[in-house]
């Protein structure tokens, strides 16, 4: 029977160590005497062996969770954890570095992004992975969905046959300048690849038509952006989402929490 | 005031007379419900350390049981606080057992 009362001694092992220290010895003694008028050896090891497993896992769960001060602390951290896992699917911060959203974005605006929204509607800004160089992320506004005929005539937007009106947008210069004013004309410069390709097969009857599963953007700084002109259209799957607000702007402190459209 | 689990509340009675070492608490439980309640040691300690943390029971001191082997044990003891406590549970049993009678579910 010592064989037993060792085995018992090393099972209590299963108990948290403050309770072995205090109840160990205790509960060794109570094995042996309640095995001494034990009638059926089995059914009591059995029931011996049901209650160790029971409350050890039970003692641990509260030594776990023994003071109010370490349940809070780990509700906190539960729900921080939670707090940041939604966070870091649902919204991603970003930071303007360029003028090519003037005047609806400012460079150094600090932006919040609803990353939920991944089909972009016409006349709202998008944040999409850049297909040239998807470690760039670029902001622009979406001008024409999937089936959507668009020109340019003298900085005019022409969607679909009708003078776009763009409230949003700026011209800085006065200069017209072939490609870039009057759209899809002759790009004297060098243009992406895919925008190459954008003017070889997407271009119908002087109309640039978007294909199904890609957006054409603009930048509404409209004659200092790198856009859907220069770099082609954006897969729809390069979307991240659609800016939210500016929750802060380095050098515009009344921008801060201004929401974006 | 919550209902004492069963455990606690007749670990609390078979402490209402006398002192008793861990096995003797497991033993007066199993007269009091006829064998019905048998406690693990794991359930009667894990009790009797919340037990002693909510001050209805402590420590007394260690001593053999001149009934058993001449080891020494830990006898514990009942406060006041435990007194009250398990007179509050009884007098809730004793309603609600006479409220069982009133129904006639109980004899």
């Amino acid at each position: 029977m010592r064989l037993l009362y060792e085995i018992y001694a090393i099972a209590l092992y299963a108990y948290p160590r403050e309770f072995r220290a205090r109840f160990g010895r205790e509960m060794e003694q109570v094995f042996r005497a309640r095995r001494a008028a034990a009638p059926s050896l089995p059914r009591f090891l059995l029931a011996t062996a049901r209650d160790l497993i029971i409350t050890s896992i039970k003692e641990r769960f509260t030594a776990m969770t023994t003071t109010r001060a370490t349940r809070s602390l780990a509700y906190a951290t539960g729900i921080a954890v939670l707090l940041l896992a939604v966070g870091v699917t649902m919204v991603q911060a970003y930071v303007i570095p360029t003028s090519s959203m003037e005047p609806s974005l400012l460079i150094g605006d600090h932006l919040l992004v609803n990353k939920t929204v991944r089909n972009p509607q016409r006349g709202e800004m998008v944040v999409f992975r850049y297909h040239e160089d998807p470690s760039q992320t670029f902001i622009k506004r979406v001008i024409g969905l999937p089936g959507d005929r668009i020109r340019i005539e003298n900085k005019q937007v022409i969607l679909n046959g009708e003078r776009l009106v763009e409230d949003y947008a700026r011209n800085l210069d006065s200069y017209v300048d072939s490609y870039r004013d009057n759209f899809p004309g002759d790009p004297k410069l060098h243009v992406e690849t895919a925008a190459a390709e954008m003017l070889s097969r997407n271009v119908k009857n002087g109309e640039v038509v978007v294909p199904e599963g890609d957006l054409f953007v603009l930048g509404d700084n409209r004659d200092r952006s790198l856009d859907s002109r220069f770099f082609g259209f954006v897969p729809q799957s390069n979307v991240i989402g659609r800016p939210w607000m500016v929750y802060w702007s380095s050098g515009h402190w009344d921008r801060t929490l201004l929401e974006v459209r | 005031m919550e209902p004492l689990t069963p455990p606690v509340f007749h670990i609390l009675l078979a402490l209402a007379d006398e002192e008793r070492h861990g096995y003797g608490i497991m033993q007066d439980v199993a007269r009091q419900t006829n064998d019905a309640l048998q406690m693990g040691p794991g359930t009667l300690y894990g009790c009797l350390k919340r037990m002693l943390a909510a001050g209805l029971v402590e420590e007394a001191d260690e001593r053999p049981d001149p009934e058993m082997d001449d080891e020494r044990r830990r006898y514990y003891r009942m406060t006041m606080q435990g007194r009250k406590t398990v007179r509050g549970e009884a007098q809730r049993i004793a309603i609600a057992l006479s409220a069982a009678k009133s129904k006639r579910v109980f004899a």
